[in-house]
């Protein structure tokens, strides 16, 4: 079971492997915001999409609209004048685009497309009667709660201002968190601190890759960072020859990452940006580890 | 005997051969749909998925966010989660033999596993290929009035045709229980089978717009669960009010009746089966027994 | 349309009957040959739901209305939510029955006190008398609808006797 896979990945466990050289563990954050909207489409897929919806669309059942606006009430009124039926198959016309088949006041031919009465329009236009002014219906807006919805865009300010350190860049994306310390754009890595070297099997001293990473994320990035730690058992080993970086995945999932000495700088980035930022062999040897999307 | 040879589709042991077949036969075991053999009806060989049969109901229509939130993040996830090196498959607890020397046990049954009555699945390591997945939400819903006054199931079907978007299917009674007025073959409820979009339309408005607001609920119970990754749980009538189909058209439907949900995973084990559905949004809670 | 009134009923809940419910009364079954048969796909409307902290979802729904406005959801509720100290997980139900209790029993509280007054009065008055005060005060408490407890057996009642008679 998966409990028993919390043994320690512990930097102790993993320098007894490498026994007698000295190399230097060190746990590397993979530090995700995870994409907040839906994802985007290719012109092909939103096209497929389309077609699919439109055929969906066709096969549709007849709206039962005698069954949710019962004849005589107001509501079947106010929807009877936004949906005024088909013309119907008069036998004294000529219908040069085909005959109308009517079933139940809807165009078989076609898919059935209806308007709703709306509830914010009516408010509005009781307001006017009201004779309120302009100042007063502004700020009922604000707080209306009949005022119409609409979606929020999926460009924010800070993909305006290409802000690459807002939280809130690219919300259709996994954003991966880097650091500059000396000049350098890394992923934020933490190297463990000396312990005193000769008999590794019975210091209980030792931290935790996961626990290490979370140390030196609050030690650069302030406590104001709600995080997931995904798993405790480290996703990738970058080797060199006298450094083991062992990667730990999570998810911020609120706050954000503060830098706590001037010296640091820090950006979010995609998958394609982090290309242009980090070395390239490292971005290749750590590219399948990032999402596309 | 040349007439022995070759065994006919159908056909009685041949007259003149002492003995019986220990073979079953086939004809038995393939249901034939005899319509579809003829040119009467030739859409019925049309395959389901293919646009020129009737049958054919289109599955893509809009871009699906809990999928794509699946697919994108909670799969790698929980395969890191579930990661363990060199794990191996946990032998479930097996029927056991009789052993090989008596002659009595040669077509005797198995004998029943180890202090259970039933076998117990394998438990296999989470790989690339195994990763839990949500496949599908079934809804039982059994109308007891409906045993009394049969046209009370119209309301029960319809209740659930307009929160799934899917028409039930009408589930019949298959005993006769005398004191609880249950007779063989009397419609009894309904049940819907979702899957794909229509199965994630449900679970986010579930999680979303649902659950959140029923005042009393703290979560699914932590021993919910069939031991194989499939979890249920029951929804009261009092909560199905806030379903928004529901809650804005409440005239329409004066009668309401409660359901059980079964959240069908792949996942194997109850455990990795919660741990999926943590994810998706549905909290658990710990039962805590009174303990004097 | 009618109003079936079966004595034979024995709902354990109280469920609406042909009359509250709207059955459609003409429903015409018409028998789809082999092989024509469509599937079931209910009209279905695109509907803009905007959650609790503004952000804007899309369902499809078969009721007609298009857009919904959500005061309390997943983003709002304290479970889903729980290191947001911002949600007072105000629990109206308990609220409810609190001041249902509230305004059941505060004329006690309000009597109670009053009481108290009277009896430290009284003890700064007269320590000798206060047992005839005591039962005074009981028969204040008892107040005015006061129901003698029935003991004993139960009374004979002449109309449900006749009835079990006639069964």
């Amino acid at each position: 079971m998966w409990k028993s896979g919390l043994r320690k990945y512990s930097a102790a466990a993993s320098s007894t492997a490498s026994a007698g050289n000295s190399t230097s563990i060190s746990s590397t954050l993979l530090l995700t915001r995870n994409p907040v909207i839906t994802a985007d489409v290719s012109k092909f897929e939103a096209q497929y999409y389309k077609y699919q919806n439109e055929l969906w669309k066709r096969l549709m059942w007849t709206f039962p609209s005698w069954f949710y606006y019962r004849k005589g009430t107001i509501s079947e009124q106010a929807f009877r004048e936004l949906n005024p039926g088909p013309v119907f198959n008069n036998p004294n016309i000529e219908f040069p685009r085909g005959r109308p088949v009517v079933v139940h006041q809807r165009d078989r031919r076609f898919k059935q497309e209806l308007k709703l009465p709306k509830t914010y329009k009516e408010v509005s236009q009781e307001k006017k009667e009201g004779g309120e002014t302009a100042a007063e219906e502004e700020g009922a807006k604000e707080d209306n709660l009949s005022r119409q919805i609409v979606p929020n865009s999926r460009i924010t300010k800070a993909d305006e201002s290409k802000d690459l350190a807002s939280l809130e860049r690219q919300l259709s994306r996994t954003l991966y968190l880097i650091i500059q310390e000396n000049s350098k754009w890394t992923l934020p890595t933490f190297k463990e601190e000396q312990v005193a070297q000769g008999d590794d099997t019975k210091d209980s001293s030792v931290t935790p890759l996961h626990t290490l990473a979370e140390q030196g994320l609050y030690k650069i990035g302030g406590n104001s960072i709600n995080y997931f730690n995904v798993s405790n058992t480290p996703c990738h080993v970058h080797k060199s020859e006298s450094t083991r970086e062992y990667f730990i995945k999570s998810h911020i999932l609120s706050g954000r990452f503060v830098p706590q000495s001037e010296s640091i700088k820090f950006l979010w980035l995609t998958k394609e940006e982090l290309g242009e930022y980090l070395e390239k062999d490292y971005y290749k040897e750590i590219e399948h580890l990032l999402s596309d999307i | 005997m040349s007439r022995l040879s070759i065994r006919s589709f159908s056909s009685s042991p041949i007259a003149s051969k002492v003995g019986y077949s220990t073979v079953q036969p086939v004809h038995h075991l393939i249901p034939i749909k005899k319509q579809t053999l003829g040119k009467r009806f030739p859409e019925l060989n049309i395959p389901k998925d293919d646009i020129r049969s009737p049958q054919y109901k289109p599955k893509d229509v809009y871009q699906d966010r809990v999928n794509e939130y699946y697919q994108n993040v909670l799969k790698s996830d929980l395969l890191l989660h579930y990661y363990e090196h060199d794990s191996e498959a946990v032998t479930g607890n097996k029927a056991r033999s009789w052993g090989e020397f008596s002659p009595y046990a040669v077509y005797r049954r198995d004998r029943k596993p180890k202090g259970l009555s039933r076998a117990t699945r394998d438990i296999k390591p989470v790989t690339p290929r195994n990763i839990p997945e949500l496949t599908g939400i079934s809804i039982n819903l059994y109308n007891k009035a409906a045993l009394e006054e049969s046209w009370i199931n119209i309301s029960a079907r319809l209740q659930l045709a307009q929160i799934t978007n899917v028409k039930p299917k009408v589930v019949y009674n298959k005993s006769n229980v005398l004191p609880w007025k249950v007779r063989q073959g009397k419609e009894c409820g309904c049940k819907v089978e979702l899957e794909g979009r229509d199965m994630t339309r449900f679970l986010s408005t579930l999680v979303e717009l649902v659950l959140p607001r029923i005042r009393t609920f703290k979560g699914i119970k932590d021993s919910s669960g069939d031991k194989s990754g499939n979890i249920t749980f029951g929804l009261s009538p009092e909560e199905i009010k806030f379903f928004p189909e529901i809650e804005n058209f409440q005239e329409l439907f004066p009668n309401l009746f409660g359901f059980h949900l079964t959240f069908k995973t792949n996942a194997g084990t109850d455990e990795r089966a919660r741990t999926l559905l943590t994810s998706l949004g549905l909290p658990f809670y710990k039962e805590v027994k009174n303990v004097q | 349309m009618f109003r079936s009134t079966s004595p034979l009923l024995t709902f354990s809940r109280s469920i609406s009957m042909k009359g509250d419910v709207h059955l459609s009364n003409r429903r015409v079954m018409r028998k789809i040959k082999v092989g024509k048969a469509r599937p079931a796909i209910f009209h279905q409307f695109d509907t803009l739901i905007e959650l609790s902290d503004g952000s804007v979802i899309k369902r499809t729904s078969q009721a007609p209305k298009d857009e919904i406005r959500m005061i309390n959801d997943q983003r709002s509720s304290s479970l889903w939510n729980p290191n947001r100290s911002d949600l007072v997980s105000m629990d109206a139900a308990a609220a409810d029955r609190v001041n249902k209790f509230k305004q059941r029993f505060a004329s006690f509280d309000k009597f109670e006190t009053a009481q108290d007054k009277r009896i430290k009065s009284v003890q700064a008055e007269e320590a000798g008398e206060s047992k005839a005060s005591e039962s005074d005060d009981y028969m204040d408490l008892m107040g005015s609808n006061v129901q003698e407890v029935q003991k004993g057996g139960k009374l004979f009642n002449k109309k449900l006797d006749k009835q079990k008679r006639k069964k």
